[in-house]
């Protein structure tokens, strides 16, 4: 574009241009995300006739799981306790959405030799590169 | 005896002649005010504190009387800081922070959201045809319309770049000041105009639950997204591969060093860099200026117009979807993340304290940071 002579058929040309080329960078980006999400729900979906077997098998499989955890309660770790850790991994392992099923088997009392801030801190630190 | 009296008060008048009070400028002196109004802003009022204070600071040093602290002053350390901004280094660096910290997940929920980012630009466009009829020449005009993508290390690299070699850099200063001072009154600017532009019903729209996003679509996107618009606009290549990088070093969560240390250090570092010699660009002969007051007035144009651009095209979508769609999260399109996002929020709980916009708002906002960097590309491919 001519910018010594710049005037206004080529001012409303840069507007015209900036509209058009910005709607479609991102309509392109519209698409193919769109269509990248009806995939991923489509592959979601296809896993879904084994999941729910597998969903249904997991409550009769976990139920035990937590009756095995309540032995180690006898040396001081709670239900609620059990139930809780057991909750956080079951939330964390469903957001990776790979589809498994996982049993807790068991619950162990870590050694209360470092605290585990003192821990954190030190792995923090160090950790290699 | 009278010798040492007569060197003494020698020494006391070449000090004094040589000091500030007996060479300082008037307008050096109402600089030095306007640094002090935006620190009172910055630290009391905390309008965007972590730029604000670093830019007006700066301000304050490049008009200190014989001090040479300028960013134009050759020699000085503002001096060779400010070659990162000179070169277009400082932008693309902060966005690659600001990458790291972005959640494009509703956006990627909810793709449509897209074209409310394009929308809002319209205010960069309809700002640059302003500019041209107030006499601003094609590259300052395509400088001072980028305040509207309420976007600064945007508005800084795109104006670095038009700029350069034109005798004009000294304007860079004054858009900076402009572009984060409007961001900093996005909650004063936007509400009225989006309450004046929608309805009560309009605005009492509750959206749809966004779907969960996978991790593997988060991987993805920021690949996707620098490949096609760096083939489409290779001019914004630097600043979406940045913001791009930085979001997947994030999503991928296999490199939790490099996100810390780009969403602290490096970025604290370079905002640092960036504020104090973009402030110290803005020496009184420069920046008291009759452009300066149409640049501050153009910034808030453009501000507006993109604000109101992304509404009414929120109002179309509301009615091509049939209501499904709060207009109020048109305006977060501007980019100003994720204060924009905020407001909608905020407007759309004023109507109904129930409903909660800011995650849909989080969407056309985060697209506005894209958009903005696309609308830069065109510009400086066109007037570069």
């Amino acid at each position: 574009m001519n910018l010594e002579n710049f005037g206004w058929p080529e001012t409303w040309a840069t507007v015209l241009t900036g509209f058009v080329v910005v709607f479609l960078a991102l309509i392109l980006l519209i698409i193919i995300f769109w269509a990248f999400g009806k995939v991923m729900d489509n592959l979601t979906k296809n896993s879904k006739p084994a999941a729910p077997a597998a969903d249904l098998a997991p409550p009769v499989r976990t139920v035990p799981a937590p009756k095995k955890a309540v032995e180690f309660a006898a040396d001081g770790v709670s239900d609620d306790v059990i139930a809780a850790i057991t909750g956080a991994i079951s939330a964390i392992l469903a957001e990776e959405g790979d589809g498994k099923t996982y049993v807790v088997r068991s619950v162990k009392r870590v050694r209360k030799s470092r605290g585990a801030w003192g821990r954190a801190g030190m792995e923090e630190n160090t950790r290699p590169f | 005896m009278s010798d040492v009296l007569n060197i003494f008060t020698g020494s006391v008048t070449d000090i004094w002649t040589t000091s500030g009070f007996m060479n300082a400028d008037w307008r050096q002196i109402v600089m030095l005010g306007v640094a002090c109004v935006l620190l009172y802003l910055a630290i009391v009022k905390q309008f965007e504190p972590l730029l604000l204070l670093p830019i007006s600071f700066g301000m304050l040093l490049a008009n200190l009387p014989l001090a040479g602290l300028g960013s134009h002053t050759e020699g000085g350390l503002l001096y060779y800081l400010y070659q990162g901004v000179s070169l277009g280094i400082y932008p693309p660096l902060i966005f690659l922070g600001i990458g790291a910290m972005t959640d494009f997940g509703p956006l990627i929920a909810n793709p449509k959201s897209f074209l409310l980012g394009a929308a809002a630009q319209g205010g960069i466009f309809f700002t640059f045809v302003g500019a041209i009829a107030l006499g601003f020449s094609p590259q300052e005009a395509g400088s001072i319309a980028i305040i509207g993508g309420a976007d600064g290390p945007t508005a800084i690299y795109t104006s670095t770049t038009l700029l350069r070699g034109t005798g004009n850099e000294a304007m860079i200063g004054s858009i900076a000041v402009a572009a984060y001072s409007y961001m900093a009154l996005v909650p004063l600017i936007q509400p009225p105009i989006m309450k004046v532009l929608t309805t009560k019903k309009e605005r009492a729209v509750v959206m749809d639950q966004l779907r969960p996003v996978s991790r593997t679509e988060k991987i993805i996107f920021p690949i996707i997204v620098t490949m096609l618009v760096s083939f489409l606009v290779p001019s914004a290549a630097s600043l979406v591969g940045m913001l791009m990088l930085g979001n997947l070093m994030k999503e991928s969560g296999v490199v939790d060093r490099l996100v810390k240390t780009a969403t602290n250090e490096l970025m604290n570092i370079i905002t640092i860099f960036l504020g104090v010699t973009v402030g110290a660009t803005t020496t009184y002969d420069v920046f008291l200026t009759w452009d300066t007051i149409k640049i501050v007035i153009l910034g808030l144009v453009a501000f507006c117009l993109g604000t109101a651009c992304g509404v009414l095209f929120g109002k179309l979508m509301y009615i091509f979807t049939g209501g499904k769609v709060n207009p109020l999260i048109g305006s977060a399109g501007v980019s100003a993340v994720p204060m924009a996002a905020r407001v909608s929020q905020k407007v759309g709980a004023e109507t109904d304290p129930t409903n909660f916009l800011l995650m849909h708002a989080m969407g056309p906002n985060v697209s506005g940071v894209i958009g903005s960097a696309v609308a830069a590309g065109v510009l400086i491919s066109i007037l570069g």
